[in-house]
């Protein structure tokens, strides 16, 4: 039977209150055994396991409290965790892709990739698609020259800036000279920044 | 919220001294157990709409057995704002979702479990060796510990750098050692690099 609020009435007998009482008792016990360890075992009351169903719209809370909750990630398209605070922001923390970025717990931003710069001041856009956030800033790029080769090919490559968001733009030269390099350099690169 | 009472029904109690202390009681499970939690009758009964950290502000004085973590909020004062810890069981939290506010550069992030953080940089360099201090302040809490360090040359929008190089000599939690070399002598003021250090913060009590 459905958990009823409203039993026992004043009017009625015990015989006429107790099956509602006791199906009240039973529902009480089901439910808590969900997600939760039940009772009278060790642990009673702890969490097994936590289940987030999505939610449509943002749970905020209560002024210096924090609330994790489940949303459909516009990035995955998949439920992902989220927490919120009582200004309303919320902080994607478990989205990621393996094409190239990831959410941290903070809403931190990593992109990685590698590409090919040549010995000219070279734009290296970060990858667009509906399902990949887009930096707002950028607070970082670190860059590491590759040798697939196995052998020195005396290519070294510097960042120039990447003030734009969109972009990092990095110019190689010879690594024992000004001069530039034929063809590219290989680069690995990882960019930190937020949405 | 209906108030419960543990200490109902009593042996000589009349069901009419006692059917408005039980009702009460079940009204107060109901409402309990509807925050943060789907209702009875709902599909998802008992599973979690959302889950609410408070705001505990000191040590929430519970040491968890070793095969349990603990997951609860707490203010951390360098962010000034109720944050999300877990915690093993010594009794110690680790934060997992501090970062600086505004989000900016200098940058600091909690970027995984155990307290692990990254802190980004830009450093302008001249030729010879330099020290290079973590920033503090900001909201950006000291490394207890440095697990790696990176550098990224980068020239200040010159397209045509003077081959700058930056290694790192040494690390520890307060800042890196790092000598800086370029083949070509003379101005070095379009010259400098990124750092990117992951240690820990933590724990944090």
């Amino acid at each position: 039977m459905a958990y009823d609020n409203n039993v026992p009435q004043a009017t009625q007998t015990i015989s006429a209150t107790q099956q509602p009482i006791h199906d009240n008792f039973a529902d009480i016990e089901t439910l808590i055994q969900v997600n939760h360890v039940g009772f009278n075992v060790a642990d009673e009351g702890k969490h097994k396991f936590v289940t987030f169903p999505v939610q449509a719209v943002t749970p905020v809370p209560a002024a210096g409290d924090i609330n994790f909750f489940s949303r459909t990630s516009p990035y995955t398209a998949n439920p992902e965790l989220c927490l919120s605070r009582s200004d309303g922001s919320v902080t994607e923390m478990s989205a990621n892709f393996n094409n190239g970025w990831a959410f941290t717990a903070s809403g931190l931003l990593l992109k990685w990739g590698t590409t090919l710069i040549p010995s000219v001041a070279t734009n290296v856009v970060y990858p667009v698609a509906a399902n990949i956030p887009v930096f707002s800033q950028v607070f970082s790029v670190l860059i590491t020259v590759a040798y697939p080769s196995a052998v020195d090919e005396n290519k070294n490559v510097t960042l120039i800036g990447f003030a734009n968001p969109l972009f990092f733009t990095a110019v190689g030269t010879q690594r024992t000279a000004t001069a530039p390099y034929v063809g590219n350099a290989t680069i690995y690169y990882l960019a930190l920044g937020k949405v | 919220m209906a108030n419960y009472d543990n200490n109902i029904v009593n042996p000589d109690d009349l069901l009419s001294d006692s059917q408005s202390e039980i009702q009460q009681n079940f009204q107060a499970i109901l409402d309990l157990i509807s925050v943060n939690h789907y209702p009875f009758g709902d599909p998802n009964a008992g599973k979690h709409q959302f889950m609410t950290h408070l705001a505990n502000r000191g040590n929430i004085g519970r040491v968890n057995p070793a095969t349990e973590k603990l997951s609860y909020g707490k203010r951390y004062a360098p962010t000034n704002k109720t944050e999300w810890f877990a915690s093993t069981n010594a009794a110690s939290g680790f934060l997992l979702s501090g970062r600086n506010d505004p989000f900016q550069q200098p940058t600091w992030s909690m970027i995984a479990d155990k307290g692990i953080a990254v802190v980004t940089m830009t450093v302008v360099a001249a030729r010879g060796p330099l020290r290079v201090i973590f920033p503090a302040g900001q909201g950006i809490p000291t490394f207890s510990n440095v697990l790696n360090v990176q550098l990224s040359i980068e020239s200040s929008g010159i397209a045509s750098p003077n081959n700058g190089s930056a290694y790192i000599t040494a690390f520890d939690r307060l800042g890196v050692d790092v000598q800086v070399y370029s083949n070509v002598a003379g101005n070095m003021n379009a010259f400098g690099f990124f750092v990117m250090a992951i240690g820990t913060i933590g724990p944090v009590f």
